[in-house]
């Protein structure tokens, strides 16, 4: 059976927004044929008590996959002192990281419906806002903006949804 | 034996198509004149992944909505060199992930044992996503669910939902 869901919505509505500050948003490149390697080495950094804040990865359809990782301050040490043993990393890839704030917020049947990742990025627009990172996955948006302009972000992008009280 | 990992639930999607770009976001901002394109002929991104600088984008769209997004697409003096239309691919989402690596660790290495083709991966609040080849989504469905453990009597679930918008 097929269920079907209208919208109308002048303004889109969202549950609400949450900003996470001052993270790290980490970077490594591994050639596709090394992913179960990098599974393997997941598990090991998981197994010391790294966590995430978000992580993607893209295929570049070259050979290599770019996988990205965001983290607390306290986790990227760990990242580091891990990293630097792990034979497919040159030692100082996950090093270069850029500071960063992230917004990420959900909505109903966000994964479903066209425009929201739009009406977002305009919002953002709006200000010169520059977005070093996007991530649109169920219906969850994360979006990733320099360290300190995670604010401004927050109150732009609360100016143009609507958050139902 | 070793105990299967316990998840919350496994879904599937629809046919979709990888849409790349290998000129990601700053000048020009091929993400941004992406989603505007995308948005205003009601094409929906099931999925997407970006990050500026030097690197790429990877979206997925209905493989319904290729032709009509390839035309605009060629249209554009801006995103027809720089936009491509890919693989057949489908996602594969799991819950919850915790901010664990060793789910997302796990199942990366038994897909990857299986030879299943992986294209890219995101964490959502509570689930990872992940991009596969559209002919092996199923087994690579039933390659993760030996050795994931789905509650019981619980399925995997498949698309079976359409979203109208005015």
């Amino acid at each position: 059976m097929e269920t079907i869901a209208m919208y109308w919505e002048s303004k889109v509505r969202t549950y609400g927004f949450q900003l996470v500050q001052g993270l790290h948003l980490c970077r490594a490149g591994f050639p596709m044929d090394g992913i179960s390697a990098l599974g393997a080495f997941l598990q090991r950094m998981a197994g010391n008590d790294l966590a995430f804040r978000a992580v993607w990865a893209q295929a570049d359809g070259k050979g290599q996959i770019r996988i990205y990782l965001l983290c607390d301050s306290s986790q990227l040490s760990k990242l580091r002192v891990f990293g630097s043993d792990e034979p497919l990393l040159a030692s100082d890839r996950w090093a270069a990281s850029q500071l960063v704030d992230m917004i990420c917020f959900q909505g109903p049947h966000f994964g479903d419906r066209y425009g929201i990742v739009d009406y977002s990025l305009k919002a953002l627009a709006s200000a010169k806002m520059p977005v070093w990172g996007a991530v649109c996955s169920t219906a969850t948006i994360h979006l990733v903006v320099p360290a300190g302009r995670g604010d401004q972000a927050k109150q732009l992008l609360t100016d143009a949804f609507e958050i139902p009280k | 034996m070793t105990e299967k990992i316990p998840i919350n639930g496994l879904k599937l999607s629809e046919p979709l198509v990888a849409v790349r770009s290998c000129s990601a976001s700053r000048e020009p901002d091929v993400m941004g004149l992406l989603c505007d394109l995308f948005a205003r002929h009601h094409i929906n991104m099931a999925y997407m992944t970006a990050a500026g600088g030097a690197d790429a984008l990877l979206c997925c769209i209905c493989a319904e909505d290729q032709d009509v997004a390839a035309a605009h697409v060629a249209a554009s003096a801006v995103l027809k060199s720089r936009v491509a239309f890919g693989e057949a691919v489908g996602l594969l989402t799991f819950y919850p992930h915790h901010a664990d690596l060793s789910l997302l660790g796990k199942a990366l290495q038994i897909l990857s044992n299986r030879h299943i083709g992986i294209l890219g991966w995101a964490s959502s609040i509570a689930a990872l996503t992940l991009v596969i080849d559209f002919e092996q989504l199923e087994a690579a469905a039933e390659s993760l669910l030996e050795q994931f453990q789905l509650p019981l009597n619980a399925a995997p679930l498949r698309a079976d939902f359409k979203v109208r918008q005015t």
